[in-house]
Parts: structure tokens; C-alpha cells; sequence
């Protein structure tokens, strides 16, 4: 703090009152990451202490009222369905930028983009509503009982589609003019230069982008609670239905007491640990990379 | 001349390539850019291997003419063009010629240099692969030979996987030329190459060119005079007339230093208007 | 991206040429757009035959299935009211912090800008769970509006931020040689030079915040409660629209009618608050290079 009162030059009071309150409440932010993790890890403390380290993946199942905490089947049930929208969206979402950028007239582009921001802009809830009430009735036409991992990944993959696009995109906007001319001198093809020029170039900020959304897809609760069935299993295939850790937590948390709600905040702290791992790993590569380049 | 059907790319390269003394004809070449016209009516002949330099003022559309020559003018949105231009008698600028082909054909260097970031070595065979040379060994020898052609070689003979952007901007300016050369183009536009580097490194940039020309016919942009009337065989001055681009006077390089036809020419050259 | 990149090399030379490449990103697109227009179709469609004055200012009666959302829609108020009133001081003031008085370098700077990234990403069901504890349970709130809307307050916070904080950097370009050649105060030139004409562009990123927060179902449903009754105060448990449509679908079995009218409601909110973004920002914009001109 020393440091900056040097880099004021005015010594009028008023400032000096200023900069006061601007740092308290700059602080206030500081505050509430640190708040966030405390309380969290002081309310999972019961349970943490009352059950062995093991028991969370090796109890006989989900139970809580009757002492069986095994999260095992609800990890898988996130993993699938966060890795399958992971998996479907990135291919999609960096296909859509390149239509945006480099395929589509400026009207279809302008359009286009309106589309994406639109989707992104549309609730979770309306997502999860729209995906039970027309989705899931489409699935059950081909297997019951439609609430199943398949319209999860769908309904999901749709909502963080703008995510990836538009990072693809704000990266394909950076890559410097010279290298894709430089490109097309040597006679590569369109597709070459995108691919071979263009997206090596742009692949920081792309990567950025679906770690993003991977945390958003893990962190997403309305969409896998109202389209997924929340039946606590390890899915054999996509048509079954699954339940995961957010969606855990909204469904139980209403009547969960003692050991039952301090486990439900250990399921909100293990996805708090992870989103927060992604953003650290997302900030070093951008870091890597960086000191790559200069 | 006449030969204006579709070529397929790979029966265009077996055409043979002809005996006229021109490599490269432009006739009655017109640029607009939006709905201002930036060059006006130029025609040149441009003799096989020889070293042609375009000298004029900012502005009177001398980059512009490059870029029509190997078509990365259809990058630039918006920009319509007429007039004709044979290269080795194919009909460049009609909307069905294999740009492909005809990138590969003729070679770019940019004012800047413009290595991708990636290795030196992948900087030369990236276009060779896409080109159809799949073999490791062969990619190898032509990295070496077209290395040494620029004489980078023995500088970076050691760091052939290290990053293009850690050399210098001389070394990036003869890497992208030996990228170009590897193509075994037979047309070389220089588009100011010396512009952002050093004397030094100019030096050797001029003396690779005068090297080249035994087998490339070179065109280049250039601010320099002296460097023009040092390289050059024949020489073009652009001049801009109420904005729009015209050949004022082309001949050969020594006619143009010692004997300008054109007053605006003589003033130019003496540094009269600049 | 090597995925992609593999497909691509399977191509054969020859088809990379054709039209082939290019129509897979038309296809592409048009498989989004077509994704878009049935969501959008679907809603539209039978929201239409819900959404009428009397469904907007009428009570709901059994349990939501008749009647409207009049509530509802004042509980929804009530809420983003809060969350503005708290994060637009606290947000305003850690940009301006950020942007103007802190080096970017400087570790104060950096671990702000650390910290803000890990909010971003924290799940809005994480937020539910911290405002629960804190504001329902330590503060002695329980569930009412107030806690919602403290709880959606904390999850808006590093949006206004980061939006407020790009403002502040695009106008300090413009202004502030001017302002210190003037030898102003920070404080004369936070309230009377920056403010005043950074009010489109704060408001564009004040609009992007509530969207968000009105959007926002997942941090609620633990704070403000699911309550359909007209709160008396800001201490009563209310219903935000978002809740209402999530419980109508998953609770209430005949319901969706009624959710279909809220969910067209909310996309209707959302076109208004897009388009005057869109508008605000090109106001903005325009301001900057009139300025610079």
C-alpha cells in the first residue's frame, strides 16, 4: 500500500478520503473469494471429519440419510455429461467462428453473430424448460425414458456453444494480417492457411475458451437438473439418465440436515476446487505461452 | 493470348513454358478501390530474368500493381480491377486462373518480414508439403539447399527447430525469401524489402537479389533510388496524378538516372518532389 | 483443435480446392441457426397463447397453473434493485481503482484481477450455497429477498467490474493528459469528468450484469425461496421469474402453459436488454472516435 500513495501526486484530503474508500472496497472483493472458500470448507468440516477419506468413492452408494456417501456415480454422471458437451460444442463452436470470420458474407455475418449472442444471453432455465418440455419427448420417441445423459449433452452443448465462439472467434480477430498474406502468397489454399496459419496462431485464446466452458459445463446446474432424471447411477449408455454434483446439491439441499448438509457443501467445495484448477491451469498456459512468444 | 480456357492446375504445370522474350505482359492495367481508381493504365514487359524496380511516391499505387500480379488483391474487399496481365501468356487476372498455382508460381516478399511463428524449418516446408513433397529427406535437402541459396544457412544451420521469431529481422526477411524460393517460383515481387531493416542486412539483401536474378525474373518496389539504379536492369516511375496512379516513363535503368525523359522524372530523381 | 485438424487432413488434395470445405462451415452454421429458430419457434409458439395483460398483473392461483405472475415479477424487482444498489458502488470504485491509481503490474492489481477471474468462474450453485450460509443462516436474513439479491450482488460483482474497468481505460485515454495538465483532482476528475460521460457505456455493462442476474436460477433457489405470495417486505421470501418457471415444469404437473408465458416474458427481457447493449455501445463508441477526431 505504501507503493501507492506515491503515485499520487495530489495531496488534496479529498483524495486522500477517496483513495481510502476505493481500496476498501476493492478489498471487498479480495473478501469474498477468500469468504467463499472459508465457509465453505468450515461447513464441509462435519462431514469430512465424520466420514473416512475412502467412504466418499467406496460406500455402497448414495444415502446420506442412512449414513452412504458415495459420490463416485455422481462424478462419472457430471464427467459425462460436461466431457460429451465439451466434446461436442469445441469442433462446432470453432467451426462457427471460422464460418463467422472467414466463410460468411457480412450480412449472414452480422446475423450469425446476433444468433450467438442471443444464445448467449437466453436463462439456464428457459434452456432446461425447453429441453423437457420439446427435447426430452423427442428422445423418448427413440428410447425411453428420454431424461437421460444424451439430452443433457444436447441442451448443454447448445448453451455453451456461444461460449467458444466467441473466444474462437476474439482469437481469429488478433492473428496478424501479415502471416495470413504471407499465407496465400506461398499458394496455400483457404483451408490450409485457416488450419495451418490461422488456428496455431489463434490456439491460446482458443483453449482459453473451452476451458471456460468446461467450467461452465461442470458448474451448470438448471439445464442437468430439469433434462437429466437425477437417478443416482453410473450410466451404461447416453439414453440412461444420470444425476451430478450441482444438480446433487439443488435437489437435496432443500431438506438436508447435519452430516447430510455439511456433505452436500463437500460436493460444493470439491466443484469449487476444480472450476478454480481450471481457471489456475487456463492462467498458466496463457502465461506459458506468452513467455513462448517474446 | 488467346489461351483463355480454364486450366486444370495440374496440366498447367506441364505446359510448356514458352519462348516469348516477355515473362510478364501488363496491358492497360486499372485499379479501383470503393469508387476510387488508385492506378490507371499501365502497361509494362517485363523480360524474362531480369530485375525490374517500380520507384514513385507514397501513394501512386505501386503495391497495389504487385498484388494484382499474384491476385492477393481478391483479399482486399471491395476492389475491382480491369486491364489484362499474361504471366508466361496465362491470363492472370481472368476470375477462373488457378490462384493456387499462380501463387506458387510467383513468389512474395512483404515490406515486413513475415515469418510464422513457428519453426524454421516448418516455415519452408509448410508450403513445399501442401505443395505435394511428402518425402522427409527431400523436404530436408531443399531446406538446406534454399537456406544456403539466401546464405542463412551456416547462421542458423544449429537452431533449425527454434521459433522464426527469434531471428533477427535480416535473418527473417532471407528466411521468407528462402521460403519463397523453395517453391522454384519463376517470378520474385519484392514489395519494399528493404524497408525495415538495417544497412547492414540491406547490403546482403541486395546482393542476394542481384544473385537471384540469373533465375528469377524480380520485381521490386523500392523507396530507395540508390538502391534501384545499384540492382535494377529496367526501371518504372509510378507518379500519382490528382490521386491516381500512373506509369510516367519506363525504360532502362540507366536512361532513367542519366537521361529522364520526363520533367516530373528528372525532379524526382534529383529530389526535387518527394 | 488436432481432432478438427486430423479430419481436415483426411481430405484429399484436390477436394480442400472445392466447394467441399466451404459448405461444411456453411452446414455448420446453418445447423446452429436451425437449433436457434426451433428453441425460439417453440417458446414463441405457445407463450403467445399464455402471455396477455391480465397473465402480467394477475396473482397466481393453483399452485401457478392459472392465474398470472404479478408477484412474481415485483419479487424479481426487488431483487435486482438490491443486487444494483450494492455491486454499482462497490463496482465503480474498484475500477476506477484498478484502472486509474494501480499500476498494472502491481501485486495489489494482480491478485484484484486474480480474484475477479475466480469469481467468473465460480458455479452459480456455489453462490446459493455461500449466500445460504451467510446472508439465510449467520446474518439471520432465512430466506428473503434480501438475501437473493445479496447473494446475485456477489455473483454480478466481476462482471461490472471488468466492464467498468475497460470504460474507465478507453476514456483515461481520451482525458486524462487533459485532466492532469488541468492539475484536477482525482476526485473532481472520477465525479465530473469521468462519470458523466462514461454513463452509456457503465450502463451497457450494468444492463450485461442484471441480464445475468436475472437469468440467474441456480443461486436463488437456496436464498430467496420459492414464495408466490406479494412480499411485504424485502425480509419476505419471494419468487424470481427464473424460479417460477423451473418450479412450474419440475413441481407443478399441467403447469408448463403458464412457464411457457414466463419463459417468453424473459425472452422478450432479454431481446430489450441485448438491443439497447447493441445500442448503448455503439453510442459509446461513437462518442470515443468523436472525441479523438
Amino acid at each position: 500500500m505504501t507503493l501507492l500513495r506515491h503515485n499520487i501526486l495530489s495531496k488534496s484530503v479529498r483524495d486522500q478520503v477517496l483513495v481510502f474508500v476505493l481500496i476498501i472496497s476493492s478489498l471487498t472483493t479480495i473478501a469474498l473469494v477468500c469468504f467463499i472458500f472459508l465457509f465453505l470448507i468450515l461447513e464441509s468440516l462435519p462431514a469430512l471429519s465424520a466420514n473416512e477419506f475412502s467412504q466418499w468413492l467406496s460406500d455402497p452408494s448414495w444415502h446420506p440419510t442412512e449414513g452412504q456417501y458415495n459420490l463416485y456415480p455422481i462424478m462419472i454422471g457430471t464427467l459425462a455429461i460436461a466431457g460429451g458437451s465439451v466434446i461436442i460444442t469445441t469442433p462446432i463452436g470453432i467451426a462457427s467462428a471460422i464460418f463467422l470470420h472467414y466463410y460468411a458474407p457480412t450480412p449472414v455475418a452480422i446475423f450469425f453473430r446476433r444468433i450467438i449472442e442471443l444464445l448467449a444471453g437466453i436463462p439456464s432455465v428457459i434452456y432446461g424448460f425447453w429441453g423437457l418440455v420439446v427435447l426430452v419427448p423427442v428422445i423418448i420417441q427413440i428410447a425411453p425414458p428420454g431424461q437421460s445423459v444424451l439430452a443433457g449433452i444436447i441442451v448443454l452443448s447448445m448453451m455453451t456453444l456461444p461460449i467458444i465462439t466467441l473466444a474462437t472467434e476474439t482469437a481469429l480477430i488478433c492473428v496478424p494480417h501479415s502471416t495470413i498474406y504471407g499465407g496465400y502468397a506461398l499458394g496455400l489454399s483457404k483451408i490450409s492457411v485457416i488450419t495451418k496459419i490461422i488456428l496455431p496462431q489463434a490456439k491460446p485464446g482458443i483453449v482459453s475458451g473451452v476451458f471456460l466452458q468446461t467450467g461452465r459445463a461442470i458448474g451448470e446446474t438448471m439445464v442437468v437438473l430439469m433434462v437429466c432424471g437425477n437417478v443416482i447411477q453410473i450410466p451404461d449408455s447416453i439414453l440412461d439418465p444420470a444425476r451430478t454434483l450441482t444438480a446433487n446439491i439443488a435437489l437435496e439441499m432443500a431438506y438436508a440436515t447435519d452430516i447430510h448438509r455439511s456433505s452436500l457443501f463437500v460436493t460444493g467445495l470439491m466443484l469449487l476446487l476444480s472450476i478454480s484448477c481450471l481457471t489456475v491451469i487456463n492462467e498458466f498456459f496463457k502465461k506459458n505461452h506468452h513467455a513462448r512468444t517474446l | 493470348m488467346t489461351n483463355t480456357t480454364r486450366q486444370h492446375p495440374h496440366q498447367a504445370t506441364k505446359l510448356p513454358l514458352t519462348e516469348s522474350k516477355n515473362h510478364l505482359e501488363i496491358k492497360n492495367l486499372s485499379i479501383t478501390y470503393h469508387t476510387k481508381k488508385i492506378l490507371e493504365n499501365i502497361s509494362m514487359m517485363i523480360p524474362r530474368h531480369s530485375i525490374t524496380a517500380i520507384i514513385g511516391p507514397s501513394g501512386c499505387g505501386k503495391s497495389s500493381f504487385l498484388s494484382c500480379i499474384n491476385r492477393l488483391i481478391d483479399l482486399t474487399p471491395k476492389t475491382q480491377f480491369s486491364g489484362e496481365i499474361y504471366f508466361n501468356q496465362h491470363p492472370v487476372l481472368n476470375t477462373k486462373s488457378d490462384l493456387i498455382l499462380l501463387r506458387k508460381k510467383i513468389g512474395t516478399i512483404f515490406q515486413k518480414p513475415n515469418p510464422f511463428p513457428m519453426s524454421i524449418k516448418k516455415n519452408i516446408q509448410i508450403a513445399l508439403k501442401e505443395h505435394g513433397t511428402k518425402d522427409s529427406k527431400e523436404l530436408d535437402r531443399i531446406t538446406r539447399q534454399v537456406l544456403q541459396d539466401v546464405g542463412l544457412y551456416d547462421e542458423v544451420s544449429d537452431r533449425l527447430n527454434d521459433s522464426a521469431l527469434h531471428l533477427s529481422g535480416g535473418q527473417q526477411q532471407r528466411l521468407c525469401i528462402a521460403r519463397a524460393i523453395a517453391l522454384q517460383p519463376e517470378l520474385l515481387l519484392m514489395d519494399e524489402p528493404c524497408s525495415a531493416l538495417d544497412p547492414i542486412s540491406i547490403n546482403i539483401i541486395e546482393n542476394l537479389i542481384t544473385r537471384l536474378s540469373k533465375q528469377y525474373t524480380i520485381l521490386i518496389v523500392t523507396h530507395n533510388l540508390a538502391q534501384a539504379r545499384r540492382i535494377s536492369s529496367s526501371t518504372a516511375v509510378f507518379w500519382p496524378t490528382n490521386g491516381i496512379g500512373e506509369l510516367i516513363e519506363y525504360g532502362a535503368t540507366e536512361q532513367i538516372f542519366e537521361q529522364p525523359k520526363n520533367q516530373i522524372t528528372a525532379d524526382y530523381i534529383r529530389g526535387y518532389r518527394a | 483443435m488436432n481432432f478438427l485438424k486430423k479430419i481436415i487432413m483426411l481430405v484429399p488434395y484436390k477436394l480442400k480446392q472445392s466447394h467441399f470445405v466451404s459448405s461444411f462451415f456453411w452446414m455448420t452454421a446453418i445447423m446452429v441457426t436451425l437449433l436457434f429458430f426451433w428453441m425460439l419457434s417453440s417458446i414463441i409458439g405457445d407463450g403467445f397463447q399464455a402471455l396477455s395483460w391480465e397473465f402480467i398483473f394477475d396473482n397466481p392461483s393453483d399452485s401457478g397453473r392459472s392465474g398470472g405472475i404479478a408477484p412474481i415479477l415485483i419479487s424479481t424487482v426487488l431483487i435486482l434493485l438490491i443486487c444494483s444498489l450494492t455491486t454499482l458502488p462497490l463496482a465503480i470504485a474498484t475500477a476506477f481503482l484498478i484502472a486509474e491509481f494501480i499500476p498494472e503490474n502491481h501485486f495489489f492489481s494482480i491478485i484484484i484481477k486474480r480474484s475477479l477471474d475466480i469469481l467468473a468462474s465460480i458455479p452459480s450453485i456455489v453462490y446459493g450455497l455461500f449466500g445460504n450460509i451467510v446472508f439465510c443462516k449467520m446474518m439471520g436474513l432465512g430466506f428473503s429477498i434480501l438475501s437473493g439479491g445479496l447473494t446475485l450482488a456477489c455473483m454480478i460483482l466481476p462482471i461490472l467490474i471488468l466492464t467498468s474497468e475497460q470504460t474507465f481505460r478507453s476514456i483515461s485515454k481520451a482525458h486524462r493528459q487533459g485532466s492532469e495538465a488541468l492539475a484536477l483532482s482525482k476526485f473532481t476528475t472520477l465525479f465530473q469528468v469521468y462519470l458523466p460521460c462514461a454513463i452509456p457505456a457503465l450502463t451497457a455493462g450494468f444492463i450485461l450484469g442484471l441480464g445475468r442476474a436475472t437469468a440467474e436460477t441456480a443461486a436463488l433457489i437456496f436464498t430467496s425461496g420459492y414464495v408466490d405470495r406479494m412480499p411485504d417486505s424485502v425480509m419476505d421470501s419471494g419468487r424470481a421469474l427464473s424460479i417460477h418457471i423451473y418450479d412450474l415444469t419440475m413441481n407443478v404437473p399441467g403447469g408448463s402453459n403458464n412457464a411457457y408465458g414466463t419463459a417468453l416474458l424473459m425472452i422478450i427481457i432479454l431481446l430489450i436488454t441485448n438491443s439497447s447493449i447493441n445500442w448503448l455501445t455503439q453510442r459509446w463508441n461513437h462518442n470515443l472516435t468523436a472525441q479523438n477526431d
